[in-house]
């Protein structure tokens, strides 16, 4: 057909011959035509190409034939050749929507009025030119002026659908009604459906059932596929009809509608209003897919990948998902992607798989999210990272994706490896990227993370790290506080609780804050968790012995008194403890324990080698039942002997203060009292002796 | 059957040996007697937000928050449970004591775990209290102050300097 317009371009006149039509001459030697012009064998030629493509009867002779009349200024040519082209409906699928464009704008600037309201639509879906809503509805209007009334249903549906202007619903509606008052096929079923969604208007179903039906009386099948939808899902006031609702699909069907075929390939799937078949299913899917509808290859993919109803094949599957994403739909971009990602249907390719989860993502896909997020953890494809699989993993789970949650749990592979990440960063004084993998650890709820987190926080306070934290660093935020929680419960309550832990425990709470503190520290709570602990303490372990005799002296005085009216109602002797703890830490010398005055039934204090520093208190005077007291290698250093209190312990025997860094004067009384014990020893100090003193010890 | 109300007016219809798992309810039962059928109300305690369809407690955090209807159900677990015996010097429990479908029943978020305790301790049901104050326990055991404050969301309140004496004297019983 191509020969038959180049030798012809020229000549208007010239003789081209489509099909079952006569050339110029052969027309106008036709008894009938004699007096016809060239207009009008124009007008002829093209009707017959319109009677063609209606039919759709030879689509190449159709185009060609618009082609020939519109090289030839023929304004409905024109029109229609452009048309043709943006569509694509052409038999070799040449599809050129700029080029399109032109012919139909030069028709439309001539004055056509159906190119006119053609222009209007692409400019407001921008189809081979910039959308452009201005120029849309000026051509529109244009349009309507023109009397093309479907115009209106052109510039109805770019406020509809807010294709180059704000959504109006209002304003869509009133356009569709006053279009279908002036007569146009378009608006009828477009006024439907804003009757059956309720939008610019109060919903009313059977009122869009009638408008459909009216529509198909007067020949627009669209609203068979409507009525289709209408029935077969049903609706307030519309009861479910599921035969009409297919008979309806299929005259929309025969009619050529792309989504009522898809739809009926699903009714015969699920045996919906007709007898279940998988085979005229599949026809039916494979006839949508030849017009290239994208969910109609999308469904065929899933069919031949998961062998429902056909025969498994991959590579099948793989060319249905390509041609499918080839229109940018999410869902097969991302089953696109796994197929390359596993090598099914195609060779491997890890990379290009990445590539396409990442365009599914970017439109929303959220298995391609979640597959993205195992990408990035997995290094495949892309090189390994971390936080962005993170990113991605949190971007599925808030498009509602079970498997990504789960990803995102305190104990998953991801927030260990977050956490060691951190670690190994840290290891490396990399402090900033450190920060930043325990803050995405902490943030999933890894609690060393946390940990890591806080201290990192605090040495940077103190100036720990040259490196400057300050505001760049986005430290670990608490989740929101829970409505009730540890910090607030009643003291009964926490009681109840703290009496479970270990007393070591309990005191190294103590610094958690000031209630903690406040609480841990109380006496009655003291007494309470001494009491419980204990008794059951298992004897033989020494460890735990000393850990209390240390608490005797270092613990918090409430500790101090517990523990010594637990101990020493029974046991009339404090032991020494022995602060080499074997550690080999040096231990902060604390002063002599002035609690242990309260204990007034106590006979032997033996507390030598502890390392006490301070006095040794004058109110030692009150544990008048002491009868043992032994001091020494402690460090009361420059301090006296408090001498009265000691000469008034009556049941005194034994005294050792051996090597205490003593000072002051012996006098005649308290020598004579030293003579009264049974054994003495004030050896290596720096005591001055009173002559006649025979001073030594003795044993 | 005795009927509940809980502190935000829902109702609920539990039979009497369930019920008087709470010392409180039975208290009032006793009280009131139960021949004028009035609802018992329960002004502390929050009711339930069941879960759409089937389990109460998914161990997600944001389970419903604490609920009479858990309590009702710990109860009804725990119905057929002998008397405790009373407290024998024998042998301590540990916070370790937990049977595994206590452990279960309080694999809750925290929110409700300390809910379930407030409930536990005001309707004075010893058993439930003790579960949970145990698991809490054990929430706490062998973590560090730092853990502890991230676990619970406990706000150092302590000026650096505070916390620099109380690290002090806390030293001689910190693990190394």
């Amino acid at each position: 057909m191509d020969s038959n317009n180049t030798n012809s371009d020229a000549n208007p006149h010239s003789d081209a011959t489509f099909s079952h039509f006569p050339s110029y001459t052969d027309w106008h030697s036709q008894e009938e035509n004699q007096h016809g012009t060239v207009d009008q064998y124009h007008d002829a030629l093209y009707a017959h190409g319109l009677h063609l493509l209606k039919n759709r009867e030879q689509p190449g002779t159709s185009i060609a034939i618009f082609k020939y009349l519109a090289k030839r200024d023929h304004l409905r040519g024109m029109n229609a050749y452009g048309a043709s082209l943006v569509d694509g409906d052409t038999p070799d699928a040449l599809c050129d929507p700029k080029e399109g464009f032109t012919w139909v704008e030069k028709s439309a600037k001539l004055g056509f009025a159906k190119a006119q309201s053609n222009l209007a639509s692409y400019f407001s879906s921008g189809t081979g030119c910039e959308q452009n809503g201005k120029e849309a509805l000026r051509w529109g209007y244009m349009a309507i002026e023109g009397g093309y009334v479907e115009a209106y249903s052109v510039i109805g549906i770019m406020y509809m659908q807010g294709e180059g202007v704000e959504v109006d619903h209002f304003k869509a509606v009133d356009l569709f009604q006053r279009g279908m008052d002036a007569g146009s096929l378009h608006c009828i079923c477009k006024l439907g459906l804003q009757y059956q969604k309720g939008r610019g208007v109060t919903k009313n179903a059977p009122r869009a059932m009638e408008l459909y039906e009216k529509a198909v009386d007067l020949g627009d099948l669209t609203g068979c596929y409507y009525l289709g939808f209408l029935h077969t899902e049903g609706d307030d006031g519309v009861p479910k009809d599921l035969s009409k609702g297919v008979r309806n699909y299929k005259l929309a069907a025969q009619a050529g509608f792309v989504s009522a075929i898809r739809n009926m390939g699903h009714c015969y799937e699920d045996g919906t209003g007709v007898p279940q078949s998988y085979e005229i299913a599949l026809q039916y899917f494979m006839q949508a897919a030849n017009k290239e509808d994208a969910l109609a290859l999308y469904y065929l993919g899933i069919k031949y990948l998961n062998g429902t109803g056909v025969p498994q094949d991959y590579s099948k599957a793989y060319e249905y998902y390509e041609r499918a994403a080839k229109q940018k739909l999410k869902e097969a971009i991302c089953s696109l992607g796994f197929l390359l990602g596993s090598g099914l249907g195609c060779t491997k390719d890890l990379v290009r798989a990445a590539e396409l989860y990442q365009q599914a993502a970017a439109l929303g896909e959220a298995t391609a999210a979640f597959n993205l997020g195992c990408v990035f953890e997995t290094g495949k494809g892309v090189p390994v990272n971390l936080l962005k699989a993170l990113d991605y993993y949190r971007k599925a789970s808030e498009l509602n994706y079970d498997l990504a949650k789960q990803c995102l749990l305190p104990n998953s592979h991801l927030t260990t490896c977050l956490y060691h990440t951190g670690l190994t960063f840290q290891n490396h004084g990399k402090i900033r990227e450190a920060g930043d993998y325990f803050q995405a650890a902490a943030q999933l709820g890894h609690t060393r993370a946390v940990a890591q987190l806080s201290k990192m926080y605090a040495d940077a306070l103190w100036g720990v790290h040259a490196v400057s934290f300050n505001t760049e660093m986005r430290f670990f935020t608490p989740p929101q506080a829970p409505d009730t929680t540890l910090s607030i419960l009643p003291v009964e309550l926490l009681t109840q609780i703290f009496l479970w832990l270990h007393p070591k425990q309990c005191l190294r709470l103590r610094r958690t804050s000031h209630r903690m503190l406040a609480f841990v520290d109380n006496e009655t709570f003291a007494r309470h968790l001494l009491q419980v602990n204990i008794p059951f303490l298992p004897p033989q372990v020494e460890k735990w012995q000393n850990w209390f005799d240390a608490m005797l002296f270092h613990g918090p005085h409430a500790y101090q008194v517990a523990y010594l009216e637990m101990r020493l109602n029974g046991i009339r002797a404090i032991r020494g403890w022995e602060m080499d703890d074997g550690s080999g830490k040096d231990h902060k010398m604390k002063e002599f324990p002035a609690v242990l005055v309260q204990w007034t039934s106590l006979t032997c204090l033996q507390l030598s080698g502890c390392r006490l520093t301070g006095a040794i208190p004058e109110s030692i005077k009150y544990l008048r039942g002491l009868k043992i007291v032994n001091l020494s290698y402690n460090r009361f250093d420059g301090t006296q002997i408090p001498v009265t209190s000691i000469m008034g312990l009556n049941n005194l025997e034994v005294l050792l203060l051996i090597a205490c860094g003593l000072v002051g004067k012996v006098g005649l009384e308290f020598a004579a009292f030293l003579e009264s014990l049974k054994r003495y020893s004030l050896l290596k100090n720096k005591l001055e002796v009173e002559t006649n003193f025979k001073w030594a010890e003795k044993k | 059957m005795v009927r509940i109300t809980s502190s935000d007016s829902q109702e609920f219809s539990v039979s009497q040996d369930i019920a008087c798992q709470s010392q409180l309810i039975k208290n009032m039962i006793e009280d009131v007697g139960d021949a004028d059928e009035q609802p018992i109300p329960l002004p502390n305690v929050a009711g339930a937000i069941l879960q759409k369809g089937g389990s109460c407690f998914p161990s997600i955090s944001n389970a419903p928050k604490l609920t009479l209807f858990a309590v009702i159900e710990y109860a009804t677990m725990h119905k057929d449970d002998p008397p405790s015996a009373p407290e024998t010097d024998a042998k301590p429990s540990t916070s370790e004591d937990i049977e595994d479908r206590d452990k279960q029943f309080l694999n809750v978020d925290q929110g409700t775990l300390f809910e379930i305790i407030l409930a536990a301790n005001y309707l004075d049901m010893k058993s439930l209290l003790d579960v949970g104050c145990k698991t809490v326990a054990n929430m706490i055991k062998g973590k560090t102050v730092e853990e502890v404050r991230a676990l619970f969301n406990i706000v150092n309140d302590f000026t650096p300097e505070e916390e620099e004496q109380i690290r002090k004297e806390n030293e001689w019983c910190e693990d190394r």
